[in-house]
């Protein structure tokens, strides 16, 4: 097992390596360069040279690292600050819509699939919302909520509670119905399956649910900062895009896989002892690395092309 | 027969299904049956001839259109605490370590932590699993959880159990084990105890009473006059062929 492990793990790191290098020597096959002078296919030395030391002209100064704007030098400090602050604006966002869209999400799957009054009464809104286009929405969420953390939060908690709605009411539906027949044969009450079956037996596929709007978080936080955010990663993308600046583009994308696949891997951590119980939870681990695996490889494919 | 003494009687049931199609089909038409404590009655017929249906009818978990079914003089309305089941699906919670699968219905009702432990140590020691008490289902095999499944139902202690071919997905020795187990447990403690099985070589080996459904209604009701435990010699002596030739041909068999 841990020979196998150890392989797993070089290979993925020898295609990473592959991707990377493979860039580099794309970077010099493709010269050209944008309407403000910078190169389409930046290499790395210009990425960690230029574009990241360029990130400092979003450091507003502070921990006696002087802003660029107010006359200090460029300097990785203030790169890296520049960088921190905004993550952790956007962390907020991120976070914050997860937790409320996670609560209304499995709250509304829970009413719609265990109470037929629920059912009637918000499943046919809860089936039209569910079927808008997410980003088609930002929009609306900018008119009546605004483009700050605010609106962003609500944004991402939509999008999140809608993937965590029909994973849920999907994961109830899949219950078998033997389950509900034993617990019904010992005399337990409607609260009693509800907490001794029905949450134990979809929290596996809960799980997957919680997965894919992870993911979908990330998106959906930089689609709302797009729009007219004053702070943030995805304020310095737009501005990046503004000037053609490819590099800060990269940048900004690398940090959203990386953050994505620490995200990923610490729900991993958690869930997995709650699931322990699970006959799949071998084949669930494996799936869920190929997954990642998966992310960080077209990540960089998408910004190859 | 005193009605007084049947422990479970069913009256005149019937049940109606309707097919996805819409046409009607009659699961179980007119149905009596007087059940008295302490009988092994094996319900045996062919796969859907009604018996599980007639069983989930008596657990309370399939609404009759006609008739009723009484335990201990009062009517089944839904499920109850005085029928135990076991399930034809494997219905031992997967998110639930052993031990806490068999108190689970212990703790529905509120049983002490202690008292509960004790139940759990003395029914998994009885189905041979008191060495997994703290393991995870997944862990075992198909005939172990099958165990479990035996030893949750008689923590409960309901007076009646009902089975519903619990062992059809078992290999042929562990199935053999399985029924050995179960009837140690029944002549241990005294329940009345309704098997629906498929097979007449099951049903002779455990039942005191055999009963065969066929088409939805009864085509035979008969005690089995061989001594108890049986082995499989006893089941073999020309009473006991006598006895299957005649299950056989009501199940449609010559």
């Amino acid at each position: 097992m841990k020979i196998s492990d150890a392989s797993r793990f070089a290979a993925g790191f020898i295609v990473l390596a592959a991707l990377v290098a493979g860039w580099e020597v794309l970077s010099h096959i493709v010269t050209a360069k944008g309407s403000y002078n910078e190169p389409l296919v930046p290499g790395w030395g210009y990425l960690i040279g230029n574009s990241l030391l360029r990130m400092s002209d979003y450091w507003g100064g502070g921990f006696g690292v002087p802003a660029p704007s107010e006359g200090g030098p460029r300097t990785y400090a203030a790169a890296f600050l520049a960088l921190g602050q905004a993550s952790m604006v956007t962390f907020e966002r991120v976070f914050c819509g997860i937790v409320f869209g996670v609560l209304a999400g499995i709250t509304l799957g829970l009413l719609v699939a265990t109470s037929a009054a629920a059912r009637r009464l918000i499943a046919p809104t809860v089936h039209i919302v569910r079927m808008t286009p997410f980003l088609a929405m930002i929009p609306l969420f900018n008119l009546w909520f605004g483009a700050q953390t605010f609106g962003i939060i609500l944004f991402v908690a939509y999008g999140v509670a809608v993937i965590m709605f029909i994973g849920t009411v999907n994961a109830v539906h899949n219950v078998p119905k033997v389950y509900f027949d034993r617990a019904a044969t010992v005399g337990a009450n409607r609260a009693t399956i509800f907490r001794n079956v029905i949450l134990p037996a979809i929290f596996p596929e809960i799980r997957s649910s919680f997965l894919l709007s992870f993911g979908l978080s990330w998106s959906l936080v930089v689609g709302g900062e797009l729009l007219g955010a004053q702070t943030g990663l995805g304020v310095i993308v737009t501005y990046a895009l503004q000037f053609a600046y490819t590099g800060r583009v990269l940048l900004i994308a690398i940090l959203f896989v990386i953050y994505a696949g620490i995200s990923f891997a610490l729900f991993e951590a958690l869930s997995r002892r709650i699931i322990d119980w699970h006959p799949q939870v071998e084949k669930r681990m494996i799936s869920a690395e190929a997954a990642r695996r998966r992310v960080g490889k077209t990540a960089s494919q998408t910004s190859m092309s | 027969m005193n009605p007084s003494e049947t422990i479970l009687s069913v009256r005149d049931i019937g049940v109606r299904f309707v097919r996805a199609d819409g046409t009607p089909v009659m699961a179980l038409n007119s149905v009596s049956l007087d059940i008295f404590p302490g009988e092994f009655v094996c319900i045996l017929g062919r796969s859907g001839h009604g018996k599980t249906t007639l069983l989930n009818v008596i657990a309370g978990l399939v609404h009759a259109q006609r008739g009723e079914v009484r335990v201990m003089n009062r009517p089944v309305t839904g499920p109850g605490v005085d029928r135990g089941v076991i399930f034809q699906q494997d219905a031992v919670f997967p998110w639930m370590r052993v031990e806490h699968n068999v108190t689970f219905g212990l703790r529905v009702r509120n049983v002490s932590k202690r008292e509960r432990l004790r139940i759990a140590r003395e029914y998994l020691t009885l189905v041979g699993l008191s060495s997994v008490a703290r393991a995870w289902p997944r862990e075992l095999s198909g005939g172990m959880r099958a165990r479990v499944a035996i030893a949750a139902v008689f923590a409960n202690d309901p007076p009646i159990l009902l089975a519903d071919e619990p062992f059809g997905a078992l290999d042929y020795v562990t199935r053999r084990q399985l029924q050995a187990v179960l009837r140690d447990l029944w002549r241990r403690t005294k329940k009345t105890v309704l098997f629906v099985t498929h097979d007449v070589d099951e049903a002779m080996m455990l039942g005191t009473r055999v009963i065969v459904i066929n088409n939805g209604a009864v085509a035979e009701d008969r005690a089995v006059d061989l001594p108890m435990p049986r082995t499989d010699d006893d089941v073999a002596t020309p009473a006991g062929l006598a006895l299957k030739h005649r299950l056989l041909h009501h199940m449609g068999l010559e």
